[in-house]
Parts: C-alpha cells; structure tokens; sequence
C-alpha cells in the first residue's frame, strides 16, 4: 500500500510543500543564480574547448532550460517545475495503477 | 540535489532508481537539461551509482552499528555524501576516456570528484536531516522502517 493510502493528510501536506518549494524556486534558480553568474561547470568546460552545442542545432522543446516562451524567466520558471512534477506525478500513478491491476 | 538521496532512503534502492530516471527524462527530453546524449551516462551515474552507492552504505552502517537515530543520521549523511561523490567519480571517468573531450581523466577525475565531495556535505547534511525528520514524523515513509533488513 503507499503512504498516501496509508495517510492521505500526509500526502496532501506533501504536496503543498512541493508547491511551496516550487514558487520559491524561483529565488534560487534565476534570481540567485543570475547575481552570482551560476553556469553548469561542463557547460562552461565545453564552452571554452569551442565544443559543439546540440541545444542550437536540435530544439525539440519549447520549455528550454526550464523557460517557457513570453513570459518572465521567474514565472517561466515556477510553470516548469509545475509542468515537471505533473509529468512525473502522473507517470508516478499510471505506473501504479498498471502495477496493482496485475 | 538531494533528490537521490532521498528517494532511495523514502522509497527504497528500485523505485528510488525508478523515481530519478524519471526525473531525468523529464529534465531531458521537457526541459532539455542534460542532454540527450549524455542521457545514459546521467542514469548511469545518479539514478544507479548515486542511488545504490547511498543506499548501501546507509544499511551496511545501519546494520552494523545499530538502529539507533544518531547512527541512522549519520549513516545518511555519509551515504548521501558517498554516492554524489562516487556518482562524479563516474562522470570523471566517462569525460576523462570520452574522445571528445581533450583532457584525459587525470585532469578530470581530481576536479570532478574534489567539487562532489565539497557538495556532497552539503548534500549529506540536507539528507541526515530529512531522515531524521522523516523518522521521527513519519517513519512509515522510510523503506528501511517497514522493511528489508532494518
């Protein structure tokens, strides 16, 4: 049985600290992140040996680098992750139910 | 950074490993953090070597110095600390034989793996305290409270 069977309070106070965490994320992913001029390490490493970038040759998401096209990075931001844990949430439960039914 | 960690202590070693590929083919193929060809060396390195690097130093410690909170904590710090650090082991391996890249893993594997063990306090701190919350709140949400070897 999972905990949130087990104790469906428990899950839900889960749930609102992951969107808790998801509209504060924000300060930390861009905010923050732009201040101190945060770059991936390998990101940087590749960069300077001129290696080549897929990301410009293959785009096969409009949600690059967790943005989403016309809206502020912050906003960009908070939707993505939401998009994100919805995504894995329902995989997370389709997995579930075709585990139980077996 | 911690997701690692936590999911293998919340969930258990499979669907620990089952919770963080999924994580990363959503980075991956949503968000198109990663990349999609280095998207095996990422599973490789923290769905499986984070994961099972973490979770068997939490129960071999656990095991052989008892269930205790204060041993427990400790034990999850240490794993959290072990697997990110092993997991960058991995990936300054991968970089350093990797053709593309042209520095060897004498370059690579110092820098990668002295950065992963600086964080991986950071990331072993985070890890010891969720377990111990966790435990004293909610101890049914831990693999290791409800079963396996304990």
């Amino acid at each position: 049985m999972s905990p949130s069977k087990k104790n469906p309070l428990k899950f839900r106070k889960a749930l609102m600290l992951t969107l808790i965490l998801v509209f504060i994320s924000p300060i930390f992913g861009v905010i923050l992140a732009d201040m101190v001029g945060y770059h991936e390490p390998l990101d940087v490493a590749a960069e300077s040996l001129n290696l080549p970038d897929l990301t410009d040759v293959i785009k096969w998401t409009p949600f690059l680098d967790y943005t989403v096209p016309g809206l502020p990075d912050e906003i960009g931001y908070i939707i993505a992750g939401i998009i994100g844990i919805s995504i894995i949430l329902g995989i997370g439960f389709i997995i579930n139910s075709v585990v139980k039914h077996r | 950074m911690s997701g690692e960690s936590f999911s293998r202590d919340h969930v258990g070693p499979w669907l620990g490993f089952l919770t963080i590929l999924l994580v990363l083919l959503v980075q991956c193929w949503v968000f198109h953090d990663g990349g999609i060809t280095a998207l095996g060396a990422n599973v490789l390195n923290m769905a499986i070597i984070d994961v099972l690097v973490g979770y068997l130093t939490y129960r071999i410690l656990v095991k052989a110095f008892g269930d205790k909170d204060s041993v427990r904590a400790t034990a999850a710090f240490l794993g959290g600390w072990l697997g990110i650090t092993l997991a960058g082991a991995a990936c300054g391996l991968e970089i350093g034989y990797s053709p593309s890249f042209p520095y060897g893993v004498l370059v690579t594997l110092p820098g990668i793996v002295g950065w992963h063990a600086v964080l991986g306090t950071i990331k072993g701190l985070i890890t010891g305290l969720t377990i111990q919350y966790l435990r004293a709140k909610s101890p049914q949400l831990i693999f290791s409270e409800v079963g396996g070897m304990g």
